[in-house]
């Protein structure tokens, strides 16, 4: 069964918390991460996203020389890396954010999961699981057709079968 | 089979080349996108993502949308496949598709758009493994009866 591990990013954008938000906003800038995850001593303090950038360029609200733990949202979900595919799925589904920071027993970050990477390993999964079931039925369908015909052949020799 | 037009988002949010990063970031937040088309002309001729506006942000003079905009998207016909599309994103990494037909944008299939036909596509898959299962079970039971001893009076009814 897939884990959460295997389908991860393992090189996730990190900052201390006393980054500045311009600081963050060049971390980020030209790559596919999509947030930067502010931790602590390797656990996950907080999360800051494009959306939070643009929209508080939008608001001009906080200067972007201020520490990013001001528009940072804390409070951040975690996903274990050793989770069922399924079970961050209910995760995503109740939560409903699209990235979230992968992290392992002792609660330090080890990687960065998003929504779509998750949902497409399940349905990679589930075709793959109808594909091999259809061979095996199919397999089985002419396994008793065999029977069947070869059952009336050894009639005639065996009359125990009868 | 899923077209790109059942899974589109209508609602395309344009702004022109010469708009300011600033106007830009106001224009996504007060209409919920998160990526917005530059047209001039009214034709598509870039794209303008969240993470193009922190490039902006982060290069730190004050940038146009025509100095950030990115031109990493395929522009596929309403008709185009969401096999293709999903091929188009792993291969190549490509997560926006406009769609447009015969020149005219007509939608926009961004990552949030695919990430909800997965799931359908998914829960589809699921149901046709149980109906699948369902009726060869049916057929098999059936065939069992009927050519066991107690399908007998059956087998001689119907011949």
């Amino acid at each position: 069964m897939a884990r959460i591990s295997a389908i991860m990013n393992a090189n996730p954008l990190t900052a201390k918390k006393d980054t500045t938000i311009s600081e963050a906003a060049r971390l980020m800038a030209g790559k596919p991460h999509g947030c930067v995850i502010i931790t602590e001593d390797k656990k996950p303090l907080g999360i800051i996203t494009e959306s939070d950038l643009v929209k508080n360029m939008a608001s001009k609200k906080i200067n972007p020389e201020s520490k990013v733990s001001q528009i940072m949202s804390s409070s951040v979900t975690t996903i274990p890396h050793n989770s069922k595919l399924e079970n961050a799925n209910k995760i995503i589904d109740t939560k409903g954010f699209r990235r979230y920071p992968v992290v392992d027993k002792e609660g330090n970050l080890v990687g960065l999961v998003n929504e779509n990477d998750v949902v497409q390993a399940i349905n990679d999964n589930i075709r793959f699981h109808r594909n091999l079931q259809n061979t095996v039925l199919i397999l089985f369908v002419a396994f008793e057709f065999f029977v069947f015909i070869l059952y009336r052949y050894l009639i005639n020799y065996f009359p125990f079968l009868r | 089979m899923i077209r790109a037009k059942t899974i589109m988002t209508e609602n395309v949010v344009t702004v022109s080349e010469a708009a300011s990063l600033n106007e830009a970031a106001k224009l996504m937040l007060n209409r919920h996108v998160s990526t917005l088309m530059v047209a001039k002309d009214s034709k598509p001729i870039a794209i303008l993502t969240e993470n193009d506006i922190v490039k902006g942000f982060a290069s730190k003079k004050s940038a146009k949308v025509k100095d950030v905009m990115s031109r990493r998207f395929l522009i596929v016909n309403p008709d185009t496949t969401y096999t293709f599309i999903i091929k188009k994103l792993r291969e190549e990494k490509i997560r926006l598709f406009p769609v447009a037909e015969k020149d005219k944008l007509v939608g926009i299939i961004t990552e949030t758009d695919i990430v909800d036909a997965t799931r359908d596509f998914t829960r589809f898959h699921q149901i046709m493994q149980e109906v699948i299962l369902t009726v060869f079970g049916l057929v098999t039971a059936f065939f069992l009866f009927f050519f066991s001893p107690l399908g007998q009076s059956l087998r001689s009814s119907l011949a």
